[in-house]
């Protein structure tokens, strides 16, 4: 994992005595509100609907069991004993107050953590593969330029009144597990034909009023240009991007309107004036940040063990958990366990204090220190030896964390809603609920197979219901919650945004709509046939019919 | 329906609050101030302008609510949600105790 050098920490300690102090002089009234918000908002501090919120960021959602303890100690010290675990590798407190967040960020400090960057129209934290260097899949670890776009990022001058926020995401797989195409700039490393590594470089993604994928604007970037290149494209929405109008001021418009081939015109334009400049990284740079991810002392001798194949056979809860939520490692004898926070009515994403020190210490014993957080709001454990497999599951069953169903229709992504957020329209929390506990049975679930359902209480999508293989959005129709439902959205490599199916469901029959969508499926299926298989093949008219069939 | 309660989020812990009758903040909504007329409602908004500016408050607004049953409710959803906290959650709520408010139905 990186570790802050001394730069580092001293920003991020000036930082924190500058909000005490901004603090403390907005309690003295020597700041108005007025003044007060940016500043705030700068340092990740929300006013949301009942409290102040805290996004703390979560660099490409990697963290140690020191920095997790510490998560868990801010939940019980200044929070309501329990965070949320953000679409963005995040984690959110829904309840601090002002004037304790000094001591609340002083504390994060200690395990070199802030809030920064994690509100206003600057870069936002950046987001990753959450099983970075585990998988066999990975060209390279997308961590280390992860890391290395944090660092050009953090405080850059020049980019922190862009038009609007601005998110950046990497993967080095060919399986996209970072929402790559749905990013302002999504990067993915890959070989060329000569070999050599490089990145395909995507802009102009997003959700929100106006969904879109990014598009492709260099197939082939040589790994050492990464930072002018992007220089180069942040310029050129610096510059060209509209601040007239918020809706209108994404990079995903600019890229729309000007046309793919154009904007990567000016963007090359621009990168010719910088790239034999100072911003790209000298080599001995990169290999110094490339060393703090080294791949963790892996056992290669552990090779499971007759136990666990045991275990397999004998216990069926266990076989299914392993099933749905452990993948396979690039090192033979390891593996990726995913630690789902959805239980059947739970908070999609919340993770209690005590839950936190749990993974906390099953990290630190089983898997050398780490912890993932994914977008899709869960936790993994990225390097378990598969003797310890059973042991873990056991813990994480004791702390009520050890729900089957990653990828499964009970993995909902589920925005905060109005039951938390200010800007929302409908609650988005009841209604996953609802489902999950319309579809509480285990096998069930693993019956109907693979199902992303995203759920978002207001058009900004944080929910991501744009690429929800049923996506639900919350509509407020004459002061009452109600539903839209689309079908079809991927999130993955073959990213699609969904298509409305029709007009909105009350909330008293959207558990009900939901299961007519899955029971139309599971009518129409081909043998082996994914949900969203069967929709491509057949199209959304037979799902348009039951659902408005006795409408 | 005219808006005619205030309320706001204190400034140095952000909780819920209305105005009262007596010129305090309350974190309850049954012991709002309920204005009669417009009239009313525009000197409550002083007072609560007043006390941003004194920073006690932050984010003073009106909101419409009404009297049922000797009590004050607000009549859009999402303000009935304000003042009574999040309809789900973590911290009262586990997710194996199967009680009411685990299962209120959606309004
Ligand atoms: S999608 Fe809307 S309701 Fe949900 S968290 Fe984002 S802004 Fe709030």
């Amino acid at each position: 994992m990186y570790r802050y050098d001394e730069f580092d920490a001293a920003l991020v300690t000036q930082r924190v005595a500058q909000f005490r102090d901004q603090v403390d002089r907005r309690m003295k009234g020597t700041l108005s509100e007025d003044e007060f918000r940016p500043l705030r908002l700068m340092n990740g501090l929300y006013l949301q609907l009942h409290a102040y919120m805290l996004r703390v960021a979560i660099p490409y959602g990697t963290l140690s069991s020191v920095q997790m303890r510490m998560l868990a100690h801010i939940a019980r010290r200044y929070d309501h004993g329990y965070g949320h675990f953000t679409t963005r590798q995040n984690i959110q407190y829904n309840w601090p107050k002002l004037v304790e967040v000094p001591d609340l960020l002083d504390e994060l400090a200690t395990v070199e953590m802030h809030a920064i960057q994690t509100s206003g129209n600057c870069i936002r934290n950046v987001t990753s593969d959450p099983y970075a260097g585990a998988v066999a899949d990975e060209v390279e670890d997308p961590r280390i330029w992860g890391e290395i776009i944090r660092q050009w990022s953090t405080f850059h001058p020049e980019f922190s009144f862009l038009p609007r926020k601005f998110k950046i995401a990497v993967t080095g797989s060919a399986e996209d597990r970072a929402a790559i195409r749905v990013h302002d700039i999504g990067l993915r490393i890959h070989r060329n034909e000569a070999g050599e590594v490089g990145f395909e470089v995507m802009v102009g993604g997003g959700q929100g009023r106006t969904p879109m994928i990014a598009k492709t604007i260099r197939a082939f970037l040589p790994k050492a240009h990464l930072l002018s290149y992007l220089e180069a494209i942040l310029r050129v929405y610096n510059l060209m991007g509209r601040r007239d109008n918020k809706y209108k001021a994404r990079i995903k418009i600019l890229v729309h309107e000007m046309g793919a081939e154009a904007f990567a015109d000016q963007v090359e334009a621009e990168w010719a004036e910088i790239k034999d400049g100072p911003v790209d990284l000298p080599a001995s740079e990169v290999a110094r940040i490339e060393n703090y991810f080294a791949p963790p002392a892996l056992d290669t001798a552990s090779n499971g063990s007759a136990d666990y194949a045991l275990k397999l056979k004998s216990d069926a809860a266990f076989a299914a958990w392993v099933g749905s939520n452990v993948l396979g490692h690039v090192q033979p004898g390891y593996a990726i366990a995913n630690i789902s926070l959805k239980p059947v009515g739970g908070v999609p994403g919340d993770a209690t204090a005590e839950q936190m020190d749990v993974v906390a210490d099953l990290a630190a014993r089983y898997s050398h220190d780490e912890i993932r957080v994914t977008y899709e709001q869960n936790l993994v454990l990225p390097h378990v030896r598969r003797e310890d497999l059973y042991a873990v599951w056991q813990a994480l069953g004791e702390a009520k964390l050890d729900t089957a169903n990653i990828g499964l229709l009970g993995d909902m992504i589920v925005c905060p809603g109005l039951d938390y957020c200010s800007l929302a329209n409908a609650r988005s929390i009841p209604v996953s609920q609802q489902i999950s506990e319309r579809f509480s049975d285990p096998e069930r679930q693993r019956k109907i197979g693979k199902l992303d359902i995203k759920i978002s209480g207001c058009i900004n999508a944080c929910g991501h219901h744009h690429v929800g293989h049923i996506g639900i959005l919350g509509v407020d129709k004459r002061g009452k919650e109600h539903y839209q439902i689309t079908l079809g959205g991927k999130a993955n490599q073959d990213a699609a945004v969904g298509a409305i199916v029709g007009p909105a469901f009350a909330e008293t029959d959207i558990a009900d709509a939901v299961e007519t969508v899955v029971d139309t499926y599971l009518d129409l299926r081909a043998d082996g046939e994914e949900f969203i298989e069967t929709l491509g093949r057949v199209g959304i008219a037979p799902f348009k019919e039951t659902l408005y069939a006795t409408h | 329906m005219f808006e005619n309660v205030i309320t706001a989020n204190r400034l140095d812990d952000g909780t819920v609050i209305y105005l009262t009758r007596e010129s305090l903040w309350s974190p309850t909504l049954a012991d709002a101030w309920v204005a009669e007329d417009e009239d009313e409602a525009v000197v409550m908004m002083a007072a609560g302008e007043n006390a941003e500016n004194k920073g006690i408050v932050v984010g003073a607004y009106l909101i419409a609510a009404e009297v049922l049953d000797d009590t004050v409710v607000a009549v859009r959803l999402r303000e009935g949600i304000r003042a009574d906290g999040p309809t789900r959650r973590t911290d009262s709520v586990s997710v194996d105790d199967n009680s009411e408010q685990a299962h209120v139905p959606l309004r």
